[in-house]
């Protein structure tokens, strides 16, 4: 069974200066409706790993994400949206 | 960060080292772009050729000044790349190889520990023997790294003097 929060440590830096690297992120599966501007963890398309980002844009079922650190992010604006299957819950807490 | 959040972030640190929290890789990829373990089979056969510029030195005749020269040129030449290669394999291990490469990859460490160990050995012996063994687990190494990328490599005949091959990504 899969638990409706889980915790998370944020590795590495492309979302800075809101989610420094070795910030604790609480993941809620189900977080309402999500929303451009939410930021969401997720598993990398090709990859696997999870990656913390922020929503840009939806387009019917698809998720765009973007890491707030541009400059060094790797995000959608390589590997494309991402379906809603590949998010696997909202950002609601951080410590 | 406030005092209740640098508390709270102590507590789950302390919790992290023993419940193992999941990683959310915010992935920087500037890192992506500049690793290369190239320069650390390039280093390594240029311990090799040292090794074989110091042997050829060792029988020159006189042993005057310049032949003394050359001599700790060579040496300390090798001293250098030797260095090189730690350093590089050090770089690329410790910066770019996340905690999933080394699980898809359990020999990595004990892996970067030899190249270590091989590494100091080619700076303390003249032996063309221990510059191969270092050259060869170099190489082992770069075709982990590659691996990591899945990207596939190939081994080509190497141009240099020292002989042996390189391992190239088949970008």
């Amino acid at each position: 069974m899969e638990l409706p929060i889980r915790l998370f440590k944020v590795q590495d830096r492309s979302m800075e200066p809101d989610f420094e690297e070795g910030t604790y992120i609480f993941v809620a599966r189900t977080a309402g409706e999500l929303e451009p501007g939410d930021v969401v963890v997720l598993r990398h398309p090709s990859k696997g790993m999870k990656l913390v980002k922020r929503i840009a844009r939806i387009t019917g079922q698809r998720y765009y994400v973007i890491g707030d650190n541009h400059l060094v992010s790797e995000d959608s604006r390589s590997f494309g949206s991402v379906p809603r299957d590949n998010i696997l819950g909202k950002v609601v807490f951080k410590v | 960060m406030g005092v209740t959040r640098t508390f709270a972030r102590g507590i789950l640190a302390v919790s992290d080292r023993v419940l193992h929290f999941e990683r959310a890789y915010a992935h920087c990829d500037i890192p992506c772009g500049i690793y290369d373990p190239y320069l650390a089979q390039v280093a390594a056969h240029t311990v090799i050729r040292m090794d074989m510029l110091i042997a050829e030195a060792a029988q020159a005749t006189p042993a005057d000044a310049n032949a003394r020269n050359k001599m700790i040129r060579y040496v300390s030449t090798k001293e250098q790349h030797a260095e090189l290669v730690k350093h590089e394999v050090r770089v690329i291990w410790g910066d770019y190889m996340k905690p999933e490469h080394a699980q898809a990859n359990p020999q990595m460490h004990q892996l970067v520990w030899d190249i270590m160990k091989a590494a100091s050995k080619a700076k303390q012996d003249v032996s063309i023997d221990s510059g191969k063994e270092l050259l060869g687990k170099v190489q082992e190494f770069a075709e982990l790294f590659w691996k990591t990328k899945a990207v596939k490599t190939v081994r080509v005949k190497s141009p240099y003097p020292s002989g042996g091959e390189l391992v190239y990504p088949k970008l």
